[in-house]
Protein backbone atom coordinates (compact mmCIF):
# COMPACT_ATOMS: atom_id res chain seq x y z
CA UNK A 1 0.00 0.00 0.00
CA UNK A 2 1.08 3.55 -0.87
CA UNK A 3 2.55 5.37 2.61
CA UNK A 4 1.22 8.63 1.07
CA UNK A 5 -2.29 7.37 1.36
CA UNK A 6 -2.34 7.69 4.71
CA UNK A 7 -1.21 11.25 5.36
CA UNK A 8 -3.53 13.53 6.53
CA UNK A 9 -5.31 16.63 3.23
CA UNK A 10 -3.26 18.95 6.39
CA UNK A 11 0.19 16.78 5.64
CA UNK A 12 -0.38 16.60 1.97
CA UNK A 13 -1.33 20.85 2.16
CA UNK A 14 2.04 21.22 4.07
CA UNK A 15 4.00 19.32 1.47
CA UNK A 16 2.53 20.53 -1.66
CA UNK A 17 3.00 23.96 -0.40
CA UNK A 18 6.52 23.08 0.24
CA UNK A 19 7.19 22.28 -3.68
CA UNK A 20 5.01 25.30 -5.04
CA UNK A 21 7.87 27.76 -2.95
CA UNK A 22 10.59 25.78 -4.47
CA UNK A 23 8.61 26.24 -8.10
CA UNK A 24 8.22 22.49 -8.55
CA UNK A 25 4.90 22.64 -9.96
CA UNK A 26 4.85 19.69 -11.91
CA UNK A 27 5.47 17.12 -8.63
CA UNK A 28 3.55 19.21 -7.00
CA UNK A 29 0.83 19.46 -10.00
CA UNK A 30 1.07 15.26 -9.74
CA UNK A 31 0.70 15.28 -5.74
CA UNK A 32 -2.22 17.40 -5.56
CA UNK A 33 -3.79 14.95 -8.05
CA UNK A 34 -3.15 12.10 -5.41
CA UNK A 35 -4.31 14.00 -2.04
CA UNK A 36 -7.63 15.36 -3.99
CA UNK A 37 -8.67 11.28 -4.91
CA UNK A 38 -8.81 11.22 -1.31
CA UNK A 39 -9.61 14.01 -0.22
CA UNK A 40 -12.14 15.82 -2.67
CA UNK A 41 -13.98 18.60 -0.61
CA UNK A 42 -11.02 19.84 1.72
CA UNK A 43 -10.05 23.43 0.99
CA UNK A 44 -6.40 23.61 1.66
CA UNK A 45 -5.90 21.19 -1.60
CA UNK A 46 -8.15 22.43 -3.53
CA UNK A 47 -6.23 25.99 -2.79
CA UNK A 48 -3.14 24.79 -3.67
CA UNK A 49 -4.53 23.67 -7.27
CA UNK A 50 -6.12 26.74 -7.47
CA UNK A 51 -2.59 28.61 -6.75
CA UNK A 52 -0.45 25.54 -9.36
CA UNK A 53 -2.84 26.59 -11.95
CA UNK A 54 -2.56 30.72 -11.43
CA UNK A 55 1.04 30.88 -11.05
CA UNK A 56 1.31 28.45 -14.36
CA UNK A 57 -0.58 30.19 -16.06
CA UNK A 58 -3.98 28.49 -16.14
CA UNK A 59 -6.50 31.32 -15.16
CA UNK A 60 -9.59 29.16 -16.13
CA UNK A 61 -8.42 26.01 -14.14
CA UNK A 62 -7.83 28.54 -11.21
CA UNK A 63 -11.25 30.26 -11.64
CA UNK A 64 -13.03 27.04 -11.87
CA UNK A 65 -11.41 25.68 -8.37
CA UNK A 66 -11.67 29.20 -6.61
CA UNK A 67 -15.44 28.99 -7.97
CA UNK A 68 -16.19 25.53 -6.02
CA UNK A 69 -13.69 26.43 -3.13
CA UNK A 70 -16.37 29.26 -2.84
CA UNK A 71 -19.67 27.48 -3.22
CA UNK A 72 -18.96 25.56 0.07
CA UNK A 73 -17.08 27.78 1.73
CA UNK A 74 -18.31 31.27 0.75
CA UNK A 75 -15.48 32.97 3.45
CA UNK A 76 -12.43 31.62 2.70
CA UNK A 77 -9.45 34.01 2.61
CA UNK A 78 -7.31 32.82 0.68
CA UNK A 79 -9.62 31.93 -2.02
CA UNK A 80 -11.41 35.23 -1.97
CA UNK A 81 -7.81 37.04 -2.28
CA UNK A 82 -6.37 34.70 -4.87
CA UNK A 83 -9.57 35.46 -6.47
CA UNK A 84 -9.07 39.61 -6.65
CA UNK A 85 -5.96 38.81 -8.92
CA UNK A 86 -7.92 37.20 -11.10
CA UNK A 87 -10.08 39.32 -11.60
CA UNK A 88 -7.75 42.35 -11.87
CA UNK A 89 -5.56 40.09 -14.72
CA UNK A 90 -9.01 39.58 -16.42
CA UNK A 91 -9.33 43.58 -16.38
CA UNK A 92 -12.76 42.85 -14.70
CA UNK A 93 -11.29 46.24 -12.25
CA UNK A 94 -14.85 46.81 -10.88
CA UNK A 95 -15.72 43.08 -9.48
CA UNK A 96 -12.14 43.77 -7.36
CA UNK A 97 -12.59 46.01 -6.04
CA UNK A 98 -15.99 44.85 -4.75
CA UNK A 99 -14.13 41.80 -3.33
CA UNK A 100 -11.43 43.45 -2.24
CA UNK A 101 -14.03 45.69 -0.08
CA UNK A 102 -15.67 42.34 1.16
CA UNK A 103 -12.25 41.53 2.43
CA UNK A 104 -11.41 44.78 4.18
CA UNK A 105 -15.07 44.58 5.61
CA UNK A 106 -14.52 41.12 6.78
CA UNK A 107 -10.87 41.65 7.77
CA UNK A 108 -10.33 45.47 8.94
CA UNK A 109 -6.85 45.04 9.89
CA UNK A 110 -5.60 43.40 7.19
CA UNK A 111 -2.67 46.11 5.94
CA UNK A 112 -2.20 43.74 3.11
CA UNK A 113 -5.53 43.76 1.59
CA UNK A 114 -5.61 47.72 1.93
CA UNK A 115 -2.47 48.01 -0.24
CA UNK A 116 -3.59 46.03 -2.90
CA UNK A 117 -6.50 48.34 -2.68
CA UNK A 118 -4.05 51.38 -3.48
CA UNK A 119 -2.40 49.30 -5.94
CA UNK A 120 -5.97 49.14 -7.59
CA UNK A 121 -6.76 52.33 -7.11
CA UNK A 122 -3.26 53.93 -8.53
CA UNK A 123 -3.86 51.73 -11.47
CA UNK A 124 -7.48 53.16 -12.17
CA UNK A 125 -5.85 56.80 -11.42
CA UNK A 126 -7.66 57.54 -8.43
CA UNK A 127 -4.33 58.90 -6.92
CA UNK A 128 -5.25 61.02 -3.46
CA UNK A 129 -7.96 57.39 -2.95
CA UNK A 130 -4.50 55.32 -3.28
CA UNK A 131 -2.55 57.66 -0.94
CA UNK A 132 -5.31 57.34 1.90
CA UNK A 133 -5.38 53.73 1.51
CA UNK A 134 -1.45 53.65 1.00
CA UNK A 135 -1.25 55.19 4.82
CA UNK A 136 -4.04 53.17 6.25
CA UNK A 137 -2.17 50.37 5.23
CA UNK A 138 1.12 52.00 6.91
CA UNK A 139 -0.68 52.87 9.63
CA UNK A 140 -1.57 49.30 10.46
CA UNK A 141 1.34 47.27 9.64
CA UNK A 142 4.44 49.52 9.20
CA UNK A 143 6.35 47.15 8.58
CA UNK A 144 4.68 45.19 5.37
CA UNK A 145 6.13 45.16 2.66
CA UNK A 146 3.42 46.04 0.18
CA UNK A 147 2.45 48.55 2.38
CA UNK A 148 5.79 50.60 2.54
CA UNK A 149 5.74 49.89 -1.47
CA UNK A 150 2.64 51.79 -1.45
CA UNK A 151 3.64 54.80 -0.24
CA UNK A 152 6.32 54.95 -1.76
CA UNK A 153 4.35 54.82 -5.40
CA UNK A 154 2.56 57.59 -3.80
CA UNK A 155 5.24 59.68 -2.73
CA UNK A 156 7.25 59.16 -6.60
CA UNK A 157 4.42 60.06 -7.99
CA UNK A 158 3.96 63.37 -6.02
CA UNK A 159 6.93 64.10 -7.28
CA UNK A 160 8.72 64.49 -3.50
CA UNK A 161 12.17 63.40 -3.47
CA UNK A 162 12.72 63.50 0.11
CA UNK A 163 9.81 61.40 0.81
CA UNK A 164 10.77 59.13 -1.74
CA UNK A 165 14.28 58.73 -0.73
CA UNK A 166 12.99 58.03 2.70
CA UNK A 167 10.51 55.65 1.76
CA UNK A 168 13.38 53.54 -0.64
CA UNK A 169 15.31 53.49 2.94
CA UNK A 170 12.40 51.97 4.90
CA UNK A 171 11.81 49.20 2.07
CA UNK A 172 15.42 48.34 2.00
CA UNK A 173 16.12 48.11 5.84
CA UNK A 174 12.74 46.10 6.15
CA UNK A 175 13.05 43.88 3.67
CA UNK A 176 16.76 44.02 1.85
CA UNK A 177 16.39 40.75 -0.02
CA UNK A 178 12.42 41.31 -1.72
CA UNK A 179 12.13 41.47 -5.35
CA UNK A 180 9.83 44.03 -4.95
CA UNK A 181 12.82 46.59 -3.49
CA UNK A 182 14.84 45.71 -5.89
CA UNK A 183 12.16 46.93 -8.70
CA UNK A 184 11.57 50.06 -6.59
CA UNK A 185 15.15 50.77 -6.32
CA UNK A 186 15.55 50.37 -9.96
CA UNK A 187 12.62 52.74 -10.42
CA UNK A 188 14.37 55.24 -8.02
CA UNK A 189 17.41 55.54 -9.95
CA UNK A 190 15.83 55.28 -13.72
CA UNK A 191 14.15 58.52 -12.67
CA UNK A 192 17.20 59.76 -11.63
CA UNK A 193 19.03 58.55 -14.98
CA UNK A 194 21.53 56.72 -13.17
CA UNK A 195 20.97 53.76 -15.68
CA UNK A 196 24.05 51.77 -15.34
CA UNK A 197 23.13 51.18 -11.71
CA UNK A 198 19.64 50.37 -12.24
CA UNK A 199 21.18 47.53 -14.64
CA UNK A 200 23.42 46.34 -12.38
CA UNK A 201 20.86 45.78 -9.63
CA UNK A 202 18.63 44.31 -12.87
CA UNK A 203 21.21 41.70 -13.71
CA UNK A 204 21.48 40.62 -9.79
CA UNK A 205 17.54 40.22 -10.38
CA UNK A 206 17.89 37.96 -13.40
CA UNK A 207 20.89 36.07 -11.54
CA UNK A 208 17.60 35.00 -8.68
CA UNK A 209 15.01 34.99 -11.15
CA UNK A 210 16.83 33.41 -14.53
CA UNK A 211 13.63 32.11 -15.81
CA UNK A 212 11.53 35.58 -15.86
CA UNK A 213 10.95 36.92 -19.28
CA UNK A 214 10.11 40.20 -17.32
CA UNK A 215 12.92 40.82 -15.35
CA UNK A 216 15.20 39.40 -18.63
CA UNK A 217 13.52 42.49 -20.92
CA UNK A 218 14.05 45.28 -18.11
CA UNK A 219 17.25 44.19 -18.13
CA UNK A 220 17.58 44.84 -21.83
CA UNK A 221 15.51 47.60 -21.68
CA UNK A 222 18.65 49.47 -18.90
CA UNK A 223 21.22 47.76 -21.59
CA UNK A 224 20.23 49.94 -24.46
CA UNK A 225 19.64 53.01 -21.67
CA UNK A 226 23.28 52.77 -20.52
CA UNK A 227 24.84 51.50 -23.72
CA UNK A 228 27.74 53.56 -24.53
CA UNK A 229 26.20 54.54 -28.19
CA UNK A 230 23.30 56.07 -26.53
CA UNK A 231 25.41 59.05 -24.41
CA UNK A 232 24.53 61.62 -26.62
CA UNK A 233 20.97 61.07 -26.13
CA UNK A 234 21.45 61.11 -22.21
CA UNK A 235 19.55 64.69 -21.52
CA UNK A 236 16.70 63.20 -23.73
CA UNK A 237 16.30 60.12 -22.29
CA UNK A 238 16.76 62.12 -18.83
CA UNK A 239 14.28 64.78 -19.05
CA UNK A 240 12.04 63.38 -21.56
CA UNK A 241 9.94 66.04 -23.90
CA UNK A 242 11.03 69.18 -21.86
CA UNK A 243 14.31 67.89 -22.95
CA UNK A 244 12.93 68.01 -26.98
CA UNK A 245 11.18 71.82 -26.12
CA UNK A 246 14.62 73.20 -24.92
CA UNK A 247 16.53 70.98 -27.87
CA UNK A 248 13.53 72.85 -30.05
CA UNK A 249 14.57 76.34 -28.51
CA UNK A 250 18.35 76.15 -28.90
CA UNK A 251 17.68 74.68 -32.54
CA UNK A 252 15.86 77.92 -33.08
CA UNK A 253 18.01 80.34 -31.66
CA UNK A 254 21.63 78.19 -32.01
CA UNK A 255 20.59 78.23 -36.51
CA UNK A 256 19.76 81.94 -36.80
CA UNK A 257 22.36 82.72 -34.91
CA UNK A 258 24.69 80.79 -37.12
CA UNK A 259 23.10 81.61 -39.88
CA UNK A 260 23.49 85.56 -38.96
CA UNK A 261 26.98 85.62 -38.04
CA UNK A 262 28.35 82.79 -39.96
CA UNK A 263 26.54 81.69 -42.97
CA UNK A 264 29.55 79.24 -44.09
CA UNK A 265 28.58 76.50 -41.33
CA UNK A 266 25.07 77.43 -41.83
CA UNK A 267 24.54 74.05 -44.15
CA UNK A 268 26.97 72.22 -41.10
CA UNK A 269 24.66 73.04 -38.50
CA UNK A 270 21.26 72.75 -40.09
CA UNK A 271 22.52 68.99 -40.60
CA UNK A 272 23.96 68.22 -37.88
CA UNK A 273 20.91 69.07 -35.96
CA UNK A 274 18.77 67.31 -38.82
CA UNK A 275 20.71 64.25 -38.05
CA UNK A 276 20.98 64.27 -34.58
CA UNK A 277 17.16 64.51 -34.48
CA UNK A 278 16.89 61.42 -36.81
CA UNK A 279 19.51 59.20 -34.69
CA UNK A 280 17.16 60.40 -31.88
CA UNK A 281 14.41 58.91 -32.72
CA UNK A 282 15.80 56.17 -35.44
CA UNK A 283 18.76 54.91 -33.33
CA UNK A 284 16.98 53.74 -30.04
CA UNK A 285 14.14 51.37 -31.33
CA UNK A 286 16.99 49.60 -33.46
CA UNK A 287 19.24 49.53 -30.73
CA UNK A 288 16.49 47.88 -28.15
CA UNK A 289 15.73 45.93 -30.83
CA UNK A 290 19.45 44.21 -31.67
CA UNK A 291 19.93 44.07 -27.66
CA UNK A 292 16.28 42.32 -27.66
CA UNK A 293 17.42 39.73 -30.53
CA UNK A 294 20.83 38.92 -29.09
CA UNK A 295 19.00 38.40 -25.41
CA UNK A 296 16.24 35.58 -27.42
CA UNK A 297 13.05 37.56 -26.58
CA UNK B 1 -12.33 57.33 7.84
CA UNK B 2 -12.12 53.99 6.70
CA UNK B 3 -16.21 53.78 5.44
CA UNK B 4 -14.95 56.66 3.18
CA UNK B 5 -11.89 54.30 1.95
CA UNK B 6 -13.99 51.10 1.15
CA UNK B 7 -17.07 52.91 -1.20
CA UNK B 8 -16.37 51.51 -4.59
CA UNK B 9 -14.88 53.76 -7.30
CA UNK B 10 -15.14 51.84 -10.43
CA UNK B 11 -18.43 51.04 -12.05
CA UNK B 12 -18.88 48.07 -14.21
CA UNK B 13 -20.38 50.66 -16.98
CA UNK B 14 -17.38 52.87 -17.10
CA UNK B 15 -14.35 51.64 -17.96
CA UNK B 16 -11.37 52.54 -16.30
CA UNK B 17 -9.57 56.04 -17.52
CA UNK B 18 -6.95 55.79 -19.95
CA UNK B 19 -4.76 58.80 -21.29
CA UNK B 20 -3.44 59.89 -24.01
CA UNK B 21 0.34 59.82 -23.39
CA UNK B 22 2.72 63.11 -23.04
CA UNK B 23 4.50 62.06 -26.21
CA UNK B 24 0.93 62.21 -27.91
CA UNK B 25 0.40 65.61 -26.96
CA UNK B 26 4.20 66.68 -27.55
CA UNK B 27 4.18 65.45 -31.10
CA UNK B 28 0.12 66.81 -31.55
CA UNK B 29 1.57 70.22 -30.24
CA UNK B 30 4.49 70.66 -32.06
CA UNK B 31 2.94 69.46 -35.38
CA UNK B 32 -0.50 70.98 -35.04
CA UNK B 33 -0.10 73.80 -33.09
CA UNK B 34 -2.14 76.08 -30.41
CA UNK B 35 -5.43 75.26 -31.52
CA UNK B 36 -4.58 71.02 -31.98
CA UNK B 37 -3.19 71.56 -28.63
CA UNK B 38 -5.78 72.55 -26.71
CA UNK B 39 -7.92 70.30 -27.97
CA UNK B 40 -5.90 66.97 -27.45
CA UNK B 41 -5.05 67.83 -24.10
CA UNK B 42 -9.13 69.01 -23.81
CA UNK B 43 -9.28 64.97 -24.00
CA UNK B 44 -7.53 64.26 -21.00
CA UNK B 45 -8.81 66.58 -19.31
CA UNK B 46 -12.46 64.87 -20.07
CA UNK B 47 -11.70 61.58 -19.81
CA UNK B 48 -10.71 63.25 -15.99
CA UNK B 49 -13.41 64.60 -15.43
CA UNK B 50 -11.69 67.95 -13.87
CA UNK B 51 -13.46 71.17 -14.53
CA UNK B 52 -10.95 72.70 -12.92
CA UNK B 53 -9.19 72.53 -16.27
CA UNK B 54 -11.41 74.45 -18.20
CA UNK B 55 -10.32 77.86 -16.75
CA UNK B 56 -7.20 76.88 -17.74
CA UNK B 57 -8.74 75.98 -21.35
CA UNK B 58 -10.30 79.39 -21.62
CA UNK B 59 -6.80 81.08 -20.75
CA UNK B 60 -5.40 79.16 -23.18
CA UNK B 61 -7.56 79.86 -25.97
CA UNK B 62 -7.47 83.60 -25.08
CA UNK B 63 -3.65 83.84 -25.57
CA UNK B 64 -4.16 81.55 -28.94
CA UNK B 65 -6.68 85.12 -30.07
CA UNK B 66 -4.17 87.30 -28.48
CA UNK B 67 -1.35 86.11 -30.06
CA UNK B 68 -2.47 86.13 -33.78
CA UNK B 69 -3.84 89.82 -33.04
CA UNK B 70 -0.88 91.07 -32.14
CA UNK B 71 1.21 89.19 -34.62
CA UNK B 72 -1.39 90.58 -37.57
CA UNK B 73 -2.01 94.48 -35.87
CA UNK B 74 0.49 94.85 -33.71
CA UNK B 75 3.84 93.36 -35.41
CA UNK B 76 6.38 96.18 -33.69
CA UNK B 77 5.72 94.26 -31.04
CA UNK B 78 7.96 91.79 -32.19
CA UNK B 79 10.31 93.52 -33.68
CA UNK B 80 12.93 92.47 -31.30
CA UNK B 81 12.01 89.05 -32.26
CA UNK B 82 11.86 89.70 -35.67
CA UNK B 83 16.07 90.35 -35.62
CA UNK B 84 16.72 87.73 -33.52
CA UNK B 85 14.36 84.90 -36.23
CA UNK B 86 14.17 86.38 -39.09
CA UNK B 87 11.18 85.08 -41.04
CA UNK B 88 10.53 82.37 -38.71
CA UNK B 89 8.63 84.24 -35.78
CA UNK B 90 5.40 82.97 -36.59
CA UNK B 91 6.25 79.92 -36.47
CA UNK B 92 8.48 80.18 -33.69
CA UNK B 93 5.87 81.60 -31.46
CA UNK B 94 3.00 79.35 -32.69
CA UNK B 95 5.14 76.29 -32.20
CA UNK B 96 6.40 77.58 -28.66
CA UNK B 97 2.52 78.89 -27.65
CA UNK B 98 1.76 75.06 -28.18
CA UNK B 99 4.13 73.33 -26.33
CA UNK B 100 3.64 75.90 -23.56
CA UNK B 101 -0.56 74.68 -23.35
CA UNK B 102 1.39 70.86 -24.11
CA UNK B 103 3.48 71.24 -20.79
CA UNK B 104 0.90 72.96 -19.02
CA UNK B 105 -1.72 70.15 -19.60
CA UNK B 106 1.07 67.79 -18.42
CA UNK B 107 1.56 69.66 -15.06
CA UNK B 108 -1.72 69.56 -14.21
CA UNK B 109 -2.10 65.91 -15.19
CA UNK B 110 1.84 64.96 -14.07
CA UNK B 111 0.42 62.52 -11.24
CA UNK B 112 -2.41 60.32 -13.67
CA UNK B 113 0.98 60.37 -16.24
CA UNK B 114 3.37 59.56 -13.44
CA UNK B 115 0.66 56.61 -12.27
CA UNK B 116 0.26 55.02 -15.90
CA UNK B 117 3.29 54.90 -16.49
CA UNK B 118 4.62 53.31 -13.37
CA UNK B 119 2.15 50.49 -13.87
CA UNK B 120 3.04 50.11 -17.68
CA UNK B 121 -0.39 51.31 -18.83
CA UNK B 122 -0.89 51.51 -22.37
CA UNK B 123 -2.34 54.79 -23.69
CA UNK B 124 -4.93 54.62 -26.17
CA UNK B 125 -4.37 54.67 -29.41
CA UNK B 126 -3.53 57.95 -30.10
CA UNK B 127 -4.22 58.16 -34.50
CA UNK B 128 -7.27 59.12 -34.69
CA UNK B 129 -7.66 61.65 -32.38
CA UNK B 130 -4.27 63.41 -32.98
CA UNK B 131 -5.38 63.43 -36.47
CA UNK B 132 -8.99 64.75 -36.22
CA UNK B 133 -7.36 67.37 -33.38
CA UNK B 134 -5.11 68.66 -35.79
CA UNK B 135 -7.27 69.08 -38.77
CA UNK B 136 -9.71 70.24 -36.04
CA UNK B 137 -6.93 72.99 -34.84
CA UNK B 138 -5.81 73.83 -38.43
CA UNK B 139 -9.74 75.23 -39.02
CA UNK B 140 -9.76 77.12 -36.32
CA UNK B 141 -6.73 78.90 -36.73
CA UNK B 142 -8.06 79.36 -40.44
CA UNK B 143 -11.36 80.78 -39.03
CA UNK B 144 -9.31 82.93 -36.42
CA UNK B 145 -7.11 84.68 -38.88
CA UNK B 146 -10.57 84.93 -41.48
CA UNK B 147 -12.51 86.44 -38.16
CA UNK B 148 -9.72 89.17 -37.42
CA UNK B 149 -9.31 90.07 -41.03
CA UNK B 150 -12.94 90.79 -41.31
CA UNK B 151 -12.96 93.07 -37.79
CA UNK B 152 -10.82 94.84 -39.21
CA UNK B 153 -12.16 95.57 -42.25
Amino acid sequence: MNDQALLSARDYTVQIDGLIERGRYAQAGSLIGEALAHYPQDSGLLFAAARIDYDSGDADGARHTLHQILAHDPDHYLARSLMVNLLQDSGDLPAAELLLIDLLRAYPEAAFQYARYALLMYRTLHIDKAKALAREAYRLDPNNELALTTCLIGDIIDGRRGAEQAGLARLLQGHPESENTARMLITHLVGRGRYRAAKRIAVELLKLYPNSREVLELVVQLDALSHWSMLPLWPLNRWGWIASGGLYLITLLGLNLVRSQAPLFSSLATYTLIGYCLYSWIYPPLLTRWLKRRAGL
Amino acid sequence: MREHLLTPSLSASAAPVRLYSIQSSFLVAFFGGPAASLLYCGLNSWRLRRLADIPVHLAGAALLVALAYLLMYQPARFDGLYQLLGNDVFRALRTMLALAICGTFYALHQKQHRSRAFFSDKPPSPWIAAIVCMVAGYSIMVGLVAALKGMAS
